[in-house]
């Protein structure tokens, strides 16, 4: 299984991630970015952190960007509305 | 002379019980390598003396949570030996180190001869249970940073200040996903909290990680201490045994 990379931007830096996941597809590690995000989310949300990123940057095990999520795209559409566009 | 490096068997050493002795091997046992499955006759007893032993609740749709941790303070399947009772979870080794193993119809021999160790492992039993409703209390209350913390010093408890720890063995350990436990460590680590690279985890400022926790640690090792006390009182072992185990064993002298 091919081994992907979920790295964490932040608006003045990125926390790299150095283990990965393997998974069977990048389908799988697309929803590994929207789980993990929501996650990330929530649990920012709960404990009133500021200091959350703002997106998941995928690599692959050579460094190419397979996927970008932005964590505000998580969010409720009516939510998402009122913050502006994407 | 050193206290024996599993706190059961120590306190079977002091109680004066010989049966289980001739019995007793040591285990290297390995990391991911599973001790018993859901549904599994137990065959074989673990008492750890180094390694980490995870007790995993697993879902339908692929999740999973551990429901405690079992190290050189515990047991694995002592009392479904004493009853040839199944295995209702699986078992794994999360880190990797050394046990004491024992044939489970061996123990449950012994245990008729000697009813103290039946107590033993019955007070075990009892603490192992409050761990998992501990557990279900931090997991559906406390935040993921403070149940981190949490998990992390229970390790240190069990491990020593540094063990291989992967984030995906964590991550399982708190039924949360590996980038939320990835996300968590990296800030400890700017905090100077802890140390982690490839697969090493180093308990840097224990006090610090102690704030840091909830209180469900702290609340545990209360009731480690208070229900093996009562029990060393029953089984006439001067409980200055649970302070010379604790002072002996542990910290840098774990080796995985």
């Amino acid at each position: 299984m091919p081994t992907f990379y979920f790295h964490l931007k932040y608006a003045d830096r990125l926390s790299s991630d150095e283990e990965g996941s393997n998974l069977p597809d990048l389908g799988a590690a697309r929803k590994e970015a929207l789980l993990s995000a929501r996650e990330l989310l929530a649990s920012a949300i709960r404990t009133g952190d500021p200091s959350v990123p703002d997106s998941i940057i995928v690599t692959d095990d050579k460094g190419n960007v397979v996927d970008t999520l932005r964590l505000a795209a998580v969010l409720p559409p009516s939510l998402r509305a009122l913050i502006g566009p994407a | 002379m050193k206290p024996h490096p599993n706190f059961l068997l120590h306190a079977i050493e002091a109680a004066g019980i010989k049966e289980l002795q001739p019995h007793l091997t040591v285990k290297d046992l390995h990391q991911g390598e599973a001790v018993a499955d859901t549904g599994e006759l137990v065959k074989s007893v673990y008492f750890p003396h180094s390694a980490v032993l995870s007790c995993v609740v697993g879902l339908a749709d692929g999740g999973a949570v551990a429901g405690g941790l079992i190290g050189r303070d515990g047991a694995f399947g002592a009392v479904q030996a004493l009853d040839s009772m199944v295995s209702l979870n699986r078992v794994f080794v999360m880190v990797p180190g050394r046990a004491s193993a024992i044939e489970a119809h061996h123990l449950a021999r012994a245990a008729e001869k000697a009813p103290a160790l039946r107590r033993i492992m019955l007070t075990y039993e009892q603490y192992f249970l409050s761990q998992v409703q501990q557990t279900a209390a931090c997991n559906a209350l406390h935040e993921i940073p403070m149940r981190t913390s949490r998990w992390l010093l229970r390790m240190e408890q069990l491990a020593g200040a540094t063990f291989p720890l992967t984030q995906e063995a964590l991550a399982l350990m708190m039924g949360v996903r590996r980038t939320t436990v990835s996300e968590v460590a990296a800030r400890m680590q700017e905090q100077g909290l802890i140390s982690y690279h490839r697969g090493r985890m180093k308990l840097v400022d224990v006090e610090g990680m102690r704030k840091l926790a909830c209180e469900c640690h702290h609340v545990l090792e209360n009731h480690h201490d208070l229900i093996f006390r009562q029990l060393m009182s029953e089984i006439d072992v001067s409980p200055s045994r649970l302070v010379s185990w604790k002072a002996g064993t542990g910290g840098s002298e774990i080796e995985h």
